[in-house]
């Protein structure tokens, strides 16, 4: 069973500081054992100490130190990109591809550059 | 009171413990827990829930193998270059809880080196040891960091 009843928030605090807080939230009525399997999964992907959670905050820090340096001004998004395509209900790709970021980054665009109602 | 004989003999184990995270030998590390052991750092100060709670680490053998392998392959970004480790462990206390069985309170400092940072841990920690020959094994460990509550970077080595 899955146990994805955590929330991660990523708060911005200077140009080189950021945040990140991981919440747990515990299902209405849901068994007990429920939230603790949510407890214990969180710790072992959401903690500073997580094997998981702790090398994407290395990657996000390292990514600020690449980019305060004037050499390769550039987030290089396109892994994958050869392996995109687009089926019937959206688009499908590689689990290694960063077409995630990608869709992201695009949306973003797609607010910032929509005219105002 | 303990007498002075065994009271020495857990310090020199919890001396050898620190050693072995300090010379990157995670798999003799591991050794010294029971099978059923368990690491845990809080995520509050005095807490004494680990399963309602969310945890800094709360892992059985089955879950720090896996840590244990992850540091010895060494390949998480997060362990590039790989840190190393001066474990300091003073101020201990050991009761004897059972026929076989001990309690070790103790202070901690860790300081930890990676690619021109230093990083520094304190705070207290707490063994459950149960005799194994001449030796012991930890049933459980708990580390009480002084900022479990505050804002942690990644940490890699055990404390």
């Amino acid at each position: 069973m899955r146990n994805n009843q955590q929330m991660r928030v990523t708060i911005p605090i200077s140009v080189d500081r950021t945040l990140v807080r991981i919440h747990c939230f515990r299902l209405k009525g849901a068994p007990d054992a429920m939230f603790q399997r949510a407890i214990r999964f969180l710790s072992n992907i959401g903690s500073p100490a997580s094997m998981i959670f702790s090398d994407d905050v290395e990657m996000l820090e390292r990514c600020q130190q690449g980019l305060s340096r004037d050499a390769g001004p550039w987030v290089d998004f396109s892994r994958g990109l050869d392996q995109d395509r687009r089926g019937e209900d959206g688009s499908v790709s590689g689990a290694a591809s960063e077409m995630p970021m990608r869709v992201q980054f695009q949306a973003w665009v797609n607010y910032m550059t929509a005219e105002a109602t | 009171m303990l007498d002075y004989a065994t009271h020495r003999r857990i310090e020199l184990f919890l001396f050898d413990e620190a050693k072995l995270l300090d010379a990157g030998q995670f798999e003799a590390w591991l050794k010294l827990y029971e099978p059923q052991g368990i690491y845990w750092i809080p995520s509050k100060p005095g807490q004494t829930d680990p399963l309602n709670v969310a945890s800094i680490i709360y892992e059985d053998h089955a879950i720090l193998s896996i840590r244990v392998q992850r540091l010895l392959e060494a390949r998480a970004l997060v362990l590039t270059p790989m840190p190393h480790t001066t474990h300091l462990v003073s101020n201990i206390e050991v009761e004897q809880t059972g026929e076989a069985a001990f309690t070790a309170c103790a202070a901690f400092i860790s300081v930890e080196f990676q690619a021109e940072k230093q990083k520094m841990y304190s705070g207290r920690q707490t063994h459950r040891l149960v005799s194994a020959g001449e030796s012991f094994r930890i049933a459980s460990k708990r580390v009480d960091l002084l900022n479990c509550d505050g804002i942690l970077a990644p940490m890699t080595i055990p404390l």
